[in-house]
C-alpha cells in the first residue's frame, strides 16, 4: 500500500510545476501518509501525503547559466533546466546585434545562438497555476556568453 | 539598448517647488514603475495667504512626488535622500519609458511589467514562439530592418509549403509493405520516424528539389509555412536541408499558426507584405493571396493526398472541376474504383512479386491496404475520397517527371528580378510607388492571357455560380475575360466536351477557338499562354453515346505537348504501363540503351501493315457491331468498342494481352503462380471495369489522333472484337481491355523488356510517346494477327 502510494507520488508529482513552490524536480522523503478516507460513492481512497522535495523556484534576481534553445531578432529564448527564459535584445549589451544568418546575437567578442551556453540574470518572473516564465537580461557585468 | 528617443525621460523638480527637500526615494536604480509611480518624495515650502489671519502670509511645509509619467524602468538617481535641490535644470532622474513593445507570456521582456495582450495591440512575428508578441509599432521596425536587410543581400522572402509542394508524404501500413517489399529505398524517398505516429513517414522529394533549393535560396530567403506538426516539419526540414542552410530555423509549422485553417502573410510579415513571394498548392489556405505563385500539386504517393490536409476546407481547386468534368462518366461507377489497386502499392507490389517472390496473396492484401488508406485519414470524407481517386485518374502515376519546381524557379527568378528592377527604378526616377511583388505577380499574371474572352462550356457544374467557380477566378486573375453567353467578343470557349449548344454555336463564328480545358490550366500553370492548336476540341462529340463512358477527349494533345505541367498526362499514359513495372528504380541509361537497340523504322513498318489490314474490312464492322454486342455482356459492349479504340496507338500491348491470355487458356489447368495472379487480378478489375474504362479512356484516347484515326479505329476494334468473339476470346478481350491485366500478361510474358523503351519513354520524354508504343508493339500485333486469320 505504501509503496503504491510512494510510486504514485513520485509518478504524479515530480517534474511538474507549481506557481507556488516552482518545479518540483525529485521527492527526497515522505514525511507523513494520512490514512485513507473513502470517497463517497465511488470505491477511491483519498491519501493525504506530506512529502518534502527537491524544487527549483526561480528568484527574481538570480544569475542562472542556461542553454540557448531559439534565437529570433526580438531575442532569445534558453532553458534553464525545465525554466524557459526569453532575453530580449533590450536587455543585451548595446553592442549585439541580431545576425539573421545562424541566426545569432553577435556581439563585439561574444556570440548568443542556438544551443550555446549563457550566463543570465531572472529580472522578471510570471508565476501561473502549472507553469512558471521568466525574463532574464545579459547586460550587466560577467553575464552573457559563457566561453 | 536605447529606444526611440521619446522613451529617455529625464525627472526634474518642478521651478515652483524650489528648493525642494529630498524626504525618501521610492524606487531603486533599475526598478521597475507602472504610470502614476511614486518615485521620489520631497518636500517643499509654500507661501499660504490668509490662513491664519487675513493679510498674513505664513509659509507651509508641503509634500509632493515626482512621479513616473509612464510605465518604465528607472535609470539613474542623481540624488539621494535628504539632498536640497534649489536648482530647476538639476535632473533628479533618468527613467526609462518602455512601450511594451515585446510581450514574452503577458510580461514585458523589458520591464518584465505585466501586460493585456490583445490582437489589436501585439501580433506574433516569430516562426517558433507563440508566446511572444510583438506590438505594432515595433513589429513595423523589425520588419522594416530585415526588409533593408535583404535589400542589401538583393534578396526577397520566399515562404514555401511543403505538402505536396516540395514533397509528398504518406504514412501508412500500406506503404510500408510497398517500401519493403523493394528492398532498398527508392531514389529520392525518405523516411523518418515520428513520436506519435506508430508508422514511420515516407516523403517523396519533388525533382529537381536541390537544385531548386540550391538556386532560390541565392534570391531569397527561405521559410516553411506548413500545416503539418512541429515534429513533422522539423524531420522534413532535416531531410530537404540537413545542413539548415536554406531554412534554418524559420520554420513556422501548425502549432504555431493560430489558425487550423488558413495561412497567412501577417504572421510572419505583420505589416509589409511587399517582398513576400508565397509558393504553395493551394490558394485556399491563402485566401487568394496576391502574393501567391499557386504550384500545380506534387503527387507521388497515389490516394495519399496532403496527409496535413485532414482539417483543411475541402478543395475546391482546379482539379475538382477538372474531375467533376470527368466523373460525368465515371462517378456513377467510382465504388468500383475502389477496386483499382492504389498504384504503387499495389502494382509495384505485384511487380515485385513476379521479380521478388511475393505469394500473390500478398498482392490481394495490399490491394485492401491500399483501398482503405484514404479512410483512415483523418477527416477524409467521401466526397474527398471520390475526390482523391479522380485525381487519381490523373495524377502523375509514380511520375517522376515532374517539372513544376524547375518552372517555378523560373517565374521566382522572373519576380525577383522585376522587383529589383523596379526598385531601380524607384531609387532613380522617383517613379511614383515603390517596388511590390504583389504588383509585380499580378502583372504578371494579366500578361498570359491578356485580350483572351472565355467561355466556359461544360466545365464548371451547373448548379455553381461561374462567377465563383475556381477556374473562372484563375482565368481571370490571368487576365482573361469570363462571359456567361457566347457574344462577338468572345475568344476562346473551353469546353470539356464537343457538342454542347455553346460549342456547335461558337463553332459557326470564324474566330473563336474552341479549346479543351487542358489548354487553359496548362497556361495558368505555366503562366505562359499555350498554343490553342494543340489543345483544339475534336468535331465530333464521342464515338460512343454520350451517357457511356466516352469521356471528352481531354488529353489528346499529348503527343505534341512538350510543356512541363505534363504530368497529368504523361501520368494518364504511362498509368497503365508504369503500373507494372518499377518506374523508380528505372536507370536512365538503362533506358537509352534500349531504345537503342529497338529498330524503330522497322516496327513502324509493321504497325503500317497491320493497321492496313485492318481497314479492308471496315465494311462489314457496323453489323458486326451489333452481333458482337449482343454476343458479349451488354454492359461491357460499349466499354469493349472504346478499349479497342485504343488498340491502334497501344496495339502492342492490347494484343500481347489477348496472345498471352491464349496461352493462359492452355495452362488453364495447372495454374502457375503468376497465372493465379492474374487471375485474381482479373476478379478484382472484372467489378471495378467500366469505372476503369471510364478513366483508361480519358487517358487513353488521347493520342494525337486526327479525324482519320477516329473513324478507323471503332471498326478496328469491332473487327478485332468480332474475331476474337467468335473464337472464344470474349473473355479475355474483357481482360485485354484492361490496362492492368495487360500490364500483367506483358511482364509473365517476358514482353518487358521490349517495353521498357516504350515506357521509359512515356515517363521519360515529353513527346512523341504514343507512336512509338505502337511501333514497339507492333511486331506481336502482326502475329496475333496472323494467328487469328489462320483460325479463321
Amino acid at each position: 500500500m505504501k509503496e503504491f502510494l510512494l510510486r504514485n507520488l513520485h509518478g504524479d508529482v515530480e517534474g511538474t510545476c507549481s506557481g507556488k513552490v516552482g518545479f518540483i524536480i525529485c521527492v527526497l522523503t515522505v514525511t507523513n501518509i494520512s490514512p485513507g478516507k473513502v470517497l463517497p460513492s465511488s470505491g477511491l481512497a483519498e491519501f493525504v501525503v506530506h512529502y518534502q522535495a527537491i524544487v527549483f523556484k526561480p528568484y527574481k534576481g538570480e544569475v542562472v547559466d542556461a542553454i540557448v534553445t531559439s534565437v529570433n531578432q526580438i531575442g532569445f529564448f534558453a532553458d534553464v533546466g525545465p525554466l524557459q527564459v526569453f532575453v530580449a535584445q533590450k536587455l543585451m549589451p548595446n553592442d549585439f546585434k541580431f545576425d539573421s544568418n545562424g541566426p545569432c546575437y553577435r556581439g563585439d567578442d561574444q556570440m548568443i545562438e542556438k544551443n550555446g551556453q549563457v550566463r543570465l540574470k531572472i529580472v522578471g518572473l510570471k508565476h501561473q497555476a502549472t507553469q512558471i516564465n521568466a525574463v532574464g537580461t545579459i547586460k550587466e557585468d560577467y553575464l552573457g556568453q559563457i566561453q | 539598448m536605447a529606444n526611440s528617443d521619446d522613451s529617455d525621460i529625464q525627472y526634474y523638480i518642478p521651478r515652483a517647488h524650489l528648493p525642494a527637500t529630498i524626504i525618501a526615494l521610492r524606487t531603486s536604480e533599475n526598478a521597475t514603475q507602472s504610470q502614476g509611480d511614486a518615485l521620489i518624495e520631497y518636500e517643499y515650502s509654500e507661501e499660504v495667504r490668509g490662513f491664519v489671519a487675513e493679510g498674513e502670509v505664513s509659509i507651509q511645509a508641503r509634500r509632493a512626488d515626482v512621479r513616473a509619467t509612464r510605465d518604465g524602468m528607472v535609470g539613474k538617481i542623481y540624488v539621494s535622500k535628504g539632498d536640497i535641490v534649489d536648482d530647476g535644470s538639476k535632473v533628479v532622474m533618468d527613467y526609462q519609458g518602455c512601450d511594451h513593445d515585446s510581450v514574452y507570456e503577458g510580461m514585458c521582456v523589458v520591464c518584465c511589467k505585466s501586460v493585456e495582450v490583445t490582437t489589436r495591440s501585439h501580433v506574433n512575428m516569430t516562426h517558433d514562439a507563440m508566446s511572444l508578441a510583438v506590438s505594432r509599432p515595433e513589429a513595423k521596425r523589425l520588419e522594416q530592418g530585415n526588409a533593408d536587410r535583404l535589400i542589401d543581400e538583393g534578396k526577397l522572402s520566399l515562404i514555401v509549403d511543403l505538402d505536396q509542394t516540395l514533397i509528398h508524404a504518406t504514412v501508412g501500413t500500406a506503404i510500408d509493405e510497398w517500401i519493403n517489399a523493394q528492398g532498398e529505398m527508392p531514389k529520392d524517398i525518405r523516411m523518418f520516424p515520428l513520436p506519435d505516429s506508430p508508422t514511420p513517414y515516407y516523403i517523396k522529394l519533388r525533382p529537381h528539389l536541390e537544385i531548386f533549393l540550391k538556386k532560390v535560396t541565392k534570391l531569397y530567403e527561405l521559410h516553411i509555412y506548413t500545416m503539418g506538426t512541429r515534429n513533422y516539419a522539423a524531420a522534413v526540414a532535416n531531410v530537404i536541408d540537413p545542413d539548415s542552410k536554406f531554412f534554418s530555423q524559420r520554420i513556422l509549422s501548425r502549432d504555431e499558426n493560430s489558425s487550423m485553417t488558413q495561412k497567412s502573410i501577417e504572421r510572419l510579415f505583420p505589416c509589409d507584405n511587399s517582398m513576400v513571394v508565397v509558393i504553395d498548392d493551394r490558394a485556399d489556405v491563402w485566401q487568394y493571396s496576391p502574393n501567391l505563385v499557386k504550384v500545380h500539386p506534387y503527387e507521388y504517393f497515389v490516394g495519399a493526398g496532403d496527409i496535413n490536409a485532414g482539417h483543411l476546407p475541402k478543395q475546391e481547386a482546379q482539379i475538382a472541376t477538372e474531375a467533376a468534368v470527368e466523373s460525368k462518366s465515371t462517378t456513377p461507377k467510382s465504388q468500383e474504383m475502389e477496386t483499382q489497386p492504389a498504384i504503387p502499392l499495389t502494382t509495384d507490389g505485384s511487380n515485385t512479386a513476379s521479380a521478388g517472390g511475393l505469394p500473390p496473396s500478398s498482392k490481394e492484401t495490399s490491394v485492401k491496404d491500399a483501398t482503405t488508406v484514404p479512410p483512415t485519414e483523418p477527416g477524409k470524407t467521401e466526397n474527398d475520397k471520390a475526390k482523391v481517386k479522380a485525381v487519381k485518374a490523373k495524377a502523375p502515376v509514380l511520375d517522376d517527371d515532374d517539372n513544376e519546381l524547375k518552372h517555378i524557379l523560373e517565374i521566382l527568378e522572373t519576380i525577383h528580378e522585376k522587383f529589383y528592377d523596379a526598385k531601380e527604378n524607384f531609387k532613380q526616377h522617383q517613379s511614383r510607388k515603390d517596388a511590390d511583388v504583389k504588383s509585380i505577380i499580378h502583372d504578371m499574371k494579366r500578361h498570359v492571357l491578356r485580350g483572351v474572352n472565355i467561355l466556359f462550356s461544360g466545365v464548371i457544374p451547373l448548379g455553381e455560380a461561374p462567377e465563383r467557380a475556381d477556374i473562372w477566378r484563375q482565368a481571370q486573375a490571368f487576365g482573361a475575360e469570363c462571359s456567361r453567353d457566347l457574344n462577338s467578343r468572345i475568344t476562346h470557349v473551353v469546353a470539356a466536351k464537343a457538342g454542347t449548344d455553346k460549342v456547335t454555336k461558337a463553332r459557326q463564328r470564324k474566330n473563336v477557338k474552341v479549346v479543351r480545358p487542358e489548354w487553359l490550366y496548362h497556361s495558368i500553370g505555366k503562366w505562359q499562354r499555350q498554343n490553342e492548336s494543340q489543345y483544339l476540341l475534336p468535331d465530333k462529340p464521342g464515338k460512343a453515346p454520350p451517357t457511356s463512358t466516352t469521356p471528352p477527349p481531354q488529353t489528346e494533345g499529348e503527343g505534341e505537348d512538350t510543356g512541363i505541367e505534363d504530368g497529368e498526362d504523361q501520368g494518364s499514359v504511362s498509368e497503365g504501363m508504369d503500373e507494372n513495372h518499377q518506374p523508380m528504380s528505372m536507370d536512365k541509361d538503362e533506358i537509352t540503351e534500349h531504345l537503342k537497340s529497338v529498330d524503330w523504322d522497322d516496327m513502324e513498318k509493321e504497325v503500317e501493315d497491320f493497321v492496313g489490314d485492318m481497314d479492308d474490312t471496315d465494311a462489314d464492322s457496323d453489323a458486326s457491331n451489333t452481333q458482337s454486342d449482343a454476343s458479349t455482356d451488354g454492359n461491357r459492349s460499349p466499354l469493349l468498342g472504346l478499349k479497342r479504340a485504343r488498340v491502334p496507338r497501344r496495339s502492342g500491348l492490347g494484343k500481347s494481352v489477348t496472345f498471352a491470355s491464349g496461352q493462359e487458356e492452355e495452362s488453364d489447368s495447372a495454374p502457375s503462380d503468376l497465372d493465379m495472379g492474374v487471375l485474381e487480378e482479373r476478379e478484382v478489375r472484372d467489378e471495378g471495369m467500366s469505372s476503369d474504362e471510364g478513366d483508361g479512356d480519358i487517358d487513353e484516347e488521347s493520342g494525337s489522333d486526327d479525324d482519320d484515326d477516329e473513324e478507323d479505329r471503332p471498326s478496328k476494334n469491332l473487327k478485332r472484337r468480332r474475331t476474337t468473339a467468335e473464337n472464344g476470346h470474349a473473355a479475355y478481350l474483357d481482360r485485354g481491355a484492361d490496362d492492368e491485366d495487360e500490364g500483367d500478361v506483358d511482364a509473365d510474358d517476358e514482353v518487358t523488356m521490349e517495353h521498357l523503351p516504350s515506357r521509359a519513354k512515356a515517363s521519360g520524354r515529353d513527346r512523341g510517346d504514343v507512336e512509338d508504343e505502337g511501333e514497339v508493339g507492333g511486331e506481336e500485333d502482326d502475329d496475333f494477327l496472323r494467328e487469328l486469320e489462320a483460325q479463321e
